[in-house]
């Protein structure tokens, strides 16, 4: 007998003993079941998760709509220190820290720095 | 052959129905859980768990399939990587409950054939590292060949035979009376 036969030998006999039984009608049934549940939850989990992103989306946007700030007018747009700071880009910086009726006054009185060299 | 790929993946590319995932299943569930259980030494349970898990892989997965390889490879890649990952997560489980040494992989009492023998062939099974026992039982017990046995892997040829050569060279001494004549059962 040559070692491949014996090789042979050896991996039938492994073959013959080291499997499974063959699934019984009842096991199959309990593994299609098992299967089938899981493909199930992993489908409702995903359409859960898409509407609760949507959900929360959804109720983001509507707190961010809501909001108190939003209502305010100085909120709304410019303030008119940013609006001189557009318009004029030489607005001192430390007037947009002023009330607006003060930032027009201010840079009545005050004059631009290294505006009188 | 490319023919008959072509007409495989079509089966398979259609829109998963119930119906067409569960002939999928149906086909390859006792040779997925048999390979499982052959690469886990011999946890029927964690066999079934883990062909479970590859097959919800597969499901989700089918749709990206893009055939280049044939429908079984690409079954038997995703099984194999699910019996990696239980695997590494039976060690970790092991080294979180503080035995550091991994348990021996729970063998199956049946009524039917040789419980004792079933014990020796997955305690030999379970002492090859994990790749030669994998390659071992692709190749050996599922005739496989190397070329296929290697594309399931993700390995070359070469290494697979490696593998194989010295997965035999040790199941040859540990299991020697298996191989005598007259002494198989």
């Amino acid at each position: 007998m040559t070692q491949d036969d014996e090789d042979r030998r050896l991996i039938d006999a492994i073959d013959r003993a080291f499997r499974p039984d063959p699934m019984s009608p009842a096991r199959r049934a309990a593994f299609r079941t098992a299967l089938d549940a899981r493909l199930e939850r992993r489908a409702r989990g995903g359409r859960w998760l898409v509407s609760g992103v949507a959900a929360t989306a959804a109720a983001a946007l509507a707190v961010w709509i809501a909001r108190p700030e939003a209502a305010t007018p100085e909120h709304a747009g410019a303030s008119s220190s940013e609006l001189y700071a557009f318009i004029d880009p030489e607005v001192p910086e430390y007037t947009r820290y002023l009330p607006d009726d003060y930032q027009a006054l201010a840079l009545m009185i005050e004059p631009e720095p290294g505006g009188e060299q | 052959m490319q023919i008959a790929v072509q007409t495989e993946m079509a089966d398979v590319l259609r829109p998963m129905e119930a119906e067409a995932f569960a002939a999928f299943v149906e086909a390859r569930r006792d040779r997925a859980v048999r390979v499982a259980y052959r690469m886990l030494a011999g946890d029927e349970g964690a066999a079934e768990d883990v062909a479970q898990n590859a097959f919800l892989r597969a499901h989700r997965a089918l749709s990206g399939f893009r055939g280049e390889s044939s429908v079984d490879t690409w079954f038997y890649r995703i099984l194999v990587r699910e019996v990696q990952r239980h695997r590494r997560w039976r060690a970790v489980r092991k080294l979180w409950s503080g035995d550091a040494e991994l348990a021996p992989t729970p063998v199956d009492e049946r009524a039917t054939g040789d419980p004792a023998l079933r014990r020796r062939i997955a305690a030999a099974l379970g002492a090859l590292s994990p790749a030669q026992r994998d390659v071992f039982v692709l190749v050996h017990l599922e005739e496989q060949t190397v070329a296929e046995a290697a594309a399931v892997l993700g390995k070359a040829v070469g290494t697979v035979k490696s593998h194989l050569h010295r997965a035999l060279e040790s199941l040859r001494s540990e299991l020697a009376d298996l191989r005598k004549e007259g002494r198989e059962r």
